[in-house]
């Protein structure tokens, strides 16, 4: 995957606060009796080891040329859309329950998908019949 | 044993190899994607059925990832694509049955050497394992992370970025010396730790209906006619193998090395035998040189899935993506790897010993077979129905495993994450080697800490524990050296 120069910036930042806040997060666990190091020992290490890892990213990505293409061209919509469909899902399952649940959310991921609207039911109603064949029934799983 | 010889036993066996024939020769659909969505499954199935069926659908996958490259000039797995060019060609040159013919005999050979020297070598592994007390662990764990730096090809700032996440992942939820809860936001479902199944659904399934969003659509030209001839589906390819049967011995051998190193798995070990093939060839070119490339690379990646279960069964270290997700089937089933795996259930070793030899003699050449004939459907079916599936099996999965809904939202956010995380060049086998070993690594250094009083340089008393520690560094030599010579791939994805 080739990536453009300001995505590798926005990363290495990413990585270096994410690095900070595990290190001074890790720093207010407990230590063990006698002063010894505790929960806080691998975090604080792995909080440090990214940091160090954002910081040389950093240092990387300043030197980069430049590639044409970028990684993060494409339809940010659709992702969002179905992220969406992801957060609202637990909410519509209480209300309606599992499988009318899903094979609404798998009939709305096949409009984002632009299958036409009649494939789109079809495949909705036959994967959620498979979901219950073999989850529900065969499997036993109480979904 | 018995098991694997039952009705239900047979039936996993021959779905799974279907599985893994359709998941493989789909362009974009990996082995790893068909091995997650199958995971809400295997759980519910019993461990000595599941496990035969994952071996089934991986070793399947990976012959598969040819039949793109053969008919449409895609190759269907990054395992497949060292090679995608030389297949096509021959494919034109020889006809599209031959070029699947020798690919699936030679995935066979391959797989059936990798799958000899699994049986071979990880009871030797196994008894050498007893005699580990947890300084060894923790070498082994710091051995396995440092390899999976090197192991994936690409940036290795960005793998030891990967692993590290993958290592901080692994310390959410309560510690193992204190019992305090890390990084659990107040969520008492995190305290128990970020459920790994769950992750891998969204790490491997989802993530990759989100990058799926991001290829521009395409449409295969298909030239192919599947004349049904077992002299060139069987007869002819295996000819070729006896003929060359040195070049097939060295590059399975390749194929197992490079597989049995944590993270690198099928795709490196292929990209690793077909560099070395070319490099023999010494720039000579020609229908021969073709001939051996695809041998090379064909031999080498199957035998390299069998060798990831080598580290997987005997220590509990993953080889691949693949075997990754079977040591979390291990971990929910309550089954430890490593020698008391050997020891209490050595009639599950024997199973997975007997469905590797079976998957490679019967169900590779068979489903060889009919996914050539196959292959024409196959590499035309639509991609946005396929993505609608595979969500749908993404949220099934997750909820299915707790019976939590906001498992959802873990998985779509472990799938973003990993979205993100491709689109910027980071592998993502090295987050969940570091998920795995994680836990190894920590709690191995904090018992053998408090065993010794905190005195660290009892971790270099010990003489196995120095000679783990050597070869840490030698791997961190070598892979400063030569690390990207011949692993020229940018994913670990198989």
């Amino acid at each position: 995957m080739k990536v453009d120069r300001i995505s590798e910036i926005i990363f290495s930042v990413i990585v270096t606060a994410l690095g900070l806040l595990v290190f001074v997060t890790a720093r207010g666990f407990p230590e063990l009796p006698e002063g010894h190091p505790g929960p806080g020992l691998f975090p604080a290490y792995l909080g440090g080891g990214l940091l160090l890892c954002g910081i040389l990213l950093l240092i990387n990505a300043l030197k980069f040329q430049a590639f044409q293409t970028s990684g993060f061209e494409g339809k940010w919509i659709l992702v969002v859309s179905i992220l969406a469909i992801m957060v609202i899902f637990p909410f519509f399952y209480r209300l309606v329950g599992f499988f009318v649940a899903i094979a609404f959310a798998i009939l709305l991921v096949g409009l984002l998908m632009r299958l036409k609207f009649i494939s789109a039911i079809l495949t909705s109603l036959i994967t959620t019949g498979f979901i219950y064949l073999v989850f529900n029934q065969i499997l036993h799983v109480p979904l | 044993m018995s098991e694997i010889f039952s009705v239900q036993g047979i039936l996993a066996l021959l779905l799974g190899g279907l599985y893994g024939a359709i998941f493989g020769a789909i362009p974009g659909l990996t082995a790893t994607l068909a091995i997650a969505l199958f995971i809400p499954i295997a759980f519910f199935l019993d461990p000595a059925i599941a496990l035969p069926a994952i071996i089934a659908i991986s070793s399947v996958a990976i012959f598969a990832g040819d039949v793109g490259s053969t008919v449409a000039r895609i190759p269907g797995t990054p395992a497949s694509a060292a090679y995608f060019e030389k297949l096509f060609a021959l494919s034109r040159r020889e006809g599209p049955l031959y070029s699947l013919g020798l690919s699936a005999m030679g995935s066979a050979v391959g797989g059936i050497i990798g799958a000899l020297l699994l049986i071979l070598t990880a009871s030797i592994i196994v008894s050498f394992a007893r005699q580990f007390s947890s300084f060894e662990y923790f070498w082994i764990a710091i051995l396995g992370l440092s390899a999976g730096v090197f192991a994936s090809g690409g940036s290795s700032l960005k793998s030891l970025t990967s692993l590290l996440l993958g290592v901080l992942f692994s310390t959410v939820g309560v510690d193992p010396t204190l019992g305090y809860p890390r990084f659990d936001f107040g969520s008492t479902q995190l305290m128990g730790g970020l459920n790994y199944i769950v992750a891998m659904i969204g790490l491997f399934g989802f993530s990759e209906v989100l990058n799926h969003l991001f290829k521009p659509a395409k449409t295969f030209e298909v030239e192919f006619s599947s004349e049904p001839s077992v002299n060139r589906f069987f007869l002819k390819p295996l000819t070729l193998i006896v003929k060359k049967k040195w070049l097939v011995l060295r590059s399975s051998l390749v194929g197992v090395l490079v597989g049995f190193l944590p993270g690198a798995g099928a795709d490196i070990g292929s990209w690793v035998s077909t560099s070395l093939e070319k490099v023999r060839q010494k720039g000579k070119e020609g229908a021969e040189e073709d001939d051996e490339i695809i041998l090379s690379g064909t031999c080498s990646n199957n035998a390299a899935v069998a060798s990831a279960w080598i580290p997987a069964l005997s220590l509990g270290l993953p080889g691949d993506t693949v075997t990754a997700i079977v040591l979390g089937v291990f971990m929910m089933k309550g089954i430890s790897p490593g020698p008391l795996l050997f020891d209490q259930q050595p009639d599950l070793i024997a199973a997975l010993y007997f469905t590797f030899i079976i998957s490679n003699v019967f169900l590779l050449p068979f489903y060889g077979y009919l996914s050539a004939l196959m292959a024409k459907k196959l590499i035309k079916t639509p991609m946005p129905l396929l993505l609608t599936v595979v969500t749908a099996l993404c949220i099934v999965g997750a909820y299915a495993i707790n019976n939590e809904v906001r498992d959802i939202w873990i998985m779509a956010g472990m799938g973003l994450l990993a979205f993100l995380l491709q689109r910027g060049g980071f592998p993502l086998a090295q987050v969940v080697l570091g998920m795995v070993l994680g836990p190894i690594l920590e709690q191995n250094f904090m018992v053998s800490a408090i065993k010794s009083q905190w005195d660290l340089m009892s971790f270099f008393d010990r003489p196995v524990a120095l000679f783990l520690m050597v070869g840490t560094l030698v791997i961190i030599a070598v892979g400063l050296k030569y690390g990207k010579k011949f692993t020229g791939t940018e994913s670990t994805k198989t």
